[in-house]
């Protein structure tokens, strides 16, 4: 029975090898990173806290409203999660839910779960919780700081991760990114705005039932590293934003080139393997939006080393 | 659309249902209530209460025929059907899924499309209904079980049904918030179909019983008969 | 199969769901031959084939965003569509590639719907512990389907107790379902209703565990070695999946 319909779980055979493997990658080492915070932050209470958390969120995916006739709009819930435990234990909570989607439920496939775990699990909990926390400092923690910052950052994160999805469907060469980029953006800002108001709706509820929750989850046990996961965010979204802003044709002169250059097709000399030899904006985009990727994974990967081979000391002592 | 008034309020024949995964839970249950009746409805777990309950506003449909107020349970006729029959369920955690008590209860009417005014005065008589009326801006969650229930009530009531259909309505209650749940119903003028473990409840207030085992009427009758008759309630689950 | 150690199992679906993302486009034979070697696994474990075709279909929606590349995809022209002032045209390679997708797609999935279809839910934890998937992460998911069928039961009753409430009135007719914002809100109280729920409730599931000696950590029970069979199946598994890939790897040639 398919539980999420949100359209971001790709099923396996549409990246890559090479894109799956980087991406796992990247998710690996968030989530060991999650790991190592979790266990230091929460302490024992952590795996139930977690556990029946993402029982719940997997669970609020079946929870609807109508659109349309047809259609109804569903929650992800990872800004949700993120708000009401913090960024590194809704990162574990919504791994959980993704995995057990892709493995249970074959929503998502299991080469590509790196990738949608970082889309879901990563981008979508550290953009929530960037944006949570950026209108909280601003309203100063009023109660409509809250609901609004639960609308913004339930937003946000839905859209940063269809931009990151979107990038690794035309890094395989799937989809190219002037189709990818623009369809994702547009599907889910408006899928967006549903997830923000039944973020909003969620908050306020949590916010008249038990608002302690909402102030213990403010408590800054945040230090670099949260300020760091929001950079990582912010450069994200500017990463895939810029490109995209200077590489996006207006739609008539967009029509234009697509039949401009499918007919270039039926010249010989057009390869086939390299898809996205396209017109050099193309790349450009692409080129760009890599190396911003990489250069903040970098970054995050020394810091994260940095700290594992500390733990790995104590860990070690403890054994 | 209906010119004439139907006799039966409820009019079920011939109603089967199967599971899922293939168990028959409900087997040619015939049943006809008059408007205003009264009717508890007792049995073992498992007999099918909760499953013949939800059958009336078509969240569960079977095989066979049902008419609530001479509508059948035809998409079409869903919206209206649902309105007629205020179904409240065994616990009222899931029905309180908004912040106030109020938004709660108001629920219903905004859905329908009245207006403002309409929905104030729907939420206010409902609340009235059933002696909470100062409740209106606080957070259900934080009441009482028995509160919690009454709220609940309230959120059918506010939609004016003609049916009253109350899955364990007094399980989990005090002897105290049971009274008070009594009262109030005994006030209620609607048709009530009451599954019910509580067979005082049923005694006190429902003059009339059946009795289900293994999804089938077991016996359709006055109270007094039925709950003086152990043999029969034992045999059956009971 | 079904006896089979889910940690075999596990390691067999994953090496064939690789396999399949690793075969290269229009690879046809070797789409025949996963598809034959999915199908034996169903056979073997008696698993009803129209069920699971059916589950497959699963996949379906997303896999249609891979037709776009019929069109967009270069390569020798195969036919052309017009729509109004547009035409489009198709090309060979890109037709191949689609194909190849939604071929891709469609035995991934079936390798997934068999690992789920055969593995109990304890098995494959038990199997990703053994497989050094980090602890915390394990009873997290652990937990997290322990509660998964009672927080499911709690999503349908929330939904059950709306639809109960959401009505028209012979009054407004037709014009019934509020505000698409309003429902939205609503929606997110119901979620909020649960998420507050689950986080008492996890509470409690902790005050459990603590009565019962829980400290922090989940002793693992210890895992039997495996048997002789078990290795067998695994070897035979993977070697006719990295001949399957070696032929794969001739195709490009």
């Amino acid at each position: 029975m398919r539980y999420s319909p949100v359209a971001m779980h790709i099923p396996d055979g549409f990246l890559s090898v090479l894109v799956s493997i980087i991406f796992w990658i990247i998710s690996a080492a968030f989530i060991a990173v999650a790991l190592k915070r979790v266990s230091r932050d929460l302490g024992e209470r952590e795996a139930p806290l977690m556990g029946v958390l993402a029982a719940a969120i997997f669970a609020g995916q079946m929870l609807n409203f109508t659109v349309t006739g047809g259609t109804s709009g569903h929650l992800l819930g990872a800004a949700l999660a993120a708000i009401l435990v913090g960024p590194w234990a809704a990162m574990l909570v919504m791994t959980a839910v993704v995995a057990t989607q892709a493995l249970i439920f074959q929503d998502g496939g299991l080469v590509v779960l790196g990738a949608n775990l970082f889309n879901m699990a990563v981008v979508g909990v550290a953009v929530g919780y960037t944006v949570y926390r950026l209108v909280q400092n601003l309203s100063g923690g009023k109660r409509w700081g809250m609901l609004a910052g639960g609308f913004l950052a339930a937003w946000a994160s839905i859209f940063i991760a269809s931009l990151s999805c979107a990038l690794q469907l035309s890094l395989s060469g799937t989809s190219p990114a002037q189709i990818a980029l623009p369809t994702m953006a547009g599907i889910h800002a408006l899928i967006g705005i549903g997830e923000g108001l039944i973020t909003f709706g969620a908050l306020a509820f949590v916010l008249g039932a038990r608002p302690d929750i909402l102030s213990n989850a403010q408590a800054p046990t945040k230090n670099s590293r949260g300020l760091l996961v929001g950079g990582v965010a912010l450069s994200l979204l500017l990463a895939v934003l810029s490109p995209l802003a200077s590489s996006h044709p207006d739609g008539l002169e967009w029509v234009a080139e697509q039949s401009g250059f499918l007919d270039a097709a039926r010249a010989p000399w057009f390869n086939i393997i390299p898809d996205y030899v396209l017109p050099g904006i193309q790349n450009e985009a692409l080129a760009t939006i890599l190396a911003g990727v990489i250069g903040v994974m970098i970054v995050l990967a020394a810091i994260s080393g940095l700290n594992l081979s500390r733990r790995r000391q104590t860990v070690a002592e403890e054994a | 659309m209906d010119t004439l008034t139907p006799s039966h309020m409820l009019e079920i024949s011939h109603l089967h249902y199967r599971y899922p995964d293939g168990r028959e839970a409900l087997r040619d249950i015939n049943l006809r209530v008059n408007p205003g009746e009264k009717v508890a409805l007792i049995g073992a777990n498992g007999a099918g209460k909760s499953t013949l309950l939800l059958h009336l506003n078509g969240i569960l449909n079977g095989a066979g025929s049902l008419r609530v107020a001479g509508l059948d349970l035809s998409p079409a006729n869903l919206p209206r059907v649902r309105a007629l029959v205020g179904m409240v369920f065994q616990s009222p955690d899931d029905q309180l899924f908004c912040p106030t008590v109020f938004e709660d209860v108001a629920y219903g009417p905004i859905y329908q499309g009245l207006d403002e005014k309409e929905v104030e005065q729907r939420v206010r008589e409902a609340l009235q209904a059933v002696g909470m009326a100062e409740f209106t801006q606080r957070a259900s969650y934080h009441l009482s079980i028995g509160e919690k229930k009454r709220i609940a009530l309230a959120t059918v009531l506010s939609m004016q049904p003609a049916v009253l259909a109350l899955d364990e309505p007094s399980a989990g209650l005090d002897p105290r918030a049971r009274r008070e749940l009594l009262h109030l119903l005994a006030e209620m003028p609607q048709t009530m179909l009451v599954a019910t473990h509580d067979l005082a409840l049923a005694r006190d207030l429902l003059p009339r019983t059946v009795l289900l085992y293994k999804g089938q009427v077991i016996a359709d009758g006055p109270t007094p008969q039925i709950l003086e008759n152990e043999q029969l309630l034992l045999e059956n689950g009971l | 199969m079904h006896r089979l150690d889910a940690r075999v199992k596990l390691v067999l679906v994953l090496a064939y769901v690789l396999t399949t993302a690793l075969a290269p486009q229009g690879a046809w034979a070797v789409y025949l031959l996963l598809f034959s070697l999915v199908t034996a696994a169903y056979i073997l474990s008696e698993l009803p084939l129209k069920k699971v075709y059916l589950r497959s279909l699963i996949a379906l929606p997303f896999a249609l965003a891979a037709l776009p590349l019929i069109f967009t995809l270069p390569g020798p022209a195969w036919f052309s569509l017009k729509l109004g002032q547009i035409t489009l045209t198709a090309s060979t390679t890109g037709a191949e590639r689609a194909i190849s997708i939604l071929l891709k797609v469609w035995l991934s999935v079936q390798a997934g719907i068999f690992l789920s279809a055969v593995t109990s839910r304890n098995a494959l934890l038990a199997a990703m512990r053994a497989l050094k998937l980090p602890r915390l992460l394990v009873s997290v998911m652990g937990l997290m389907w322990r509660y998964l069928d009672l927080m499911i039961a709690e999503a349908r009753r929330l939904l059950r107790a709306r639809a109960s409430r959401s009505t028209s009135s012979p009054l407004t007719g037709q014009r019934n379902g509020g505000k698409i914002t309003w429902r939205a809100n609503v929606t997110g109280g119901m979620a909020g209703s649960l998420m507050l729920r689950s986080l008492e409730r996890s509470e409690r599931v902790y005050q459990a565990m603590l009565s019962r000696g829980y400290d922090g950590e989940s002793r693992e029970t210890r895992h039997h070695p495996l048997t002789g069979k078990d290795r067998l199946i695994l070897f035979s598994g993977l070697v006719v999946l990295l001949g399957i890939n070696l032929l794969a790897l001739l195709w490009t040639l």
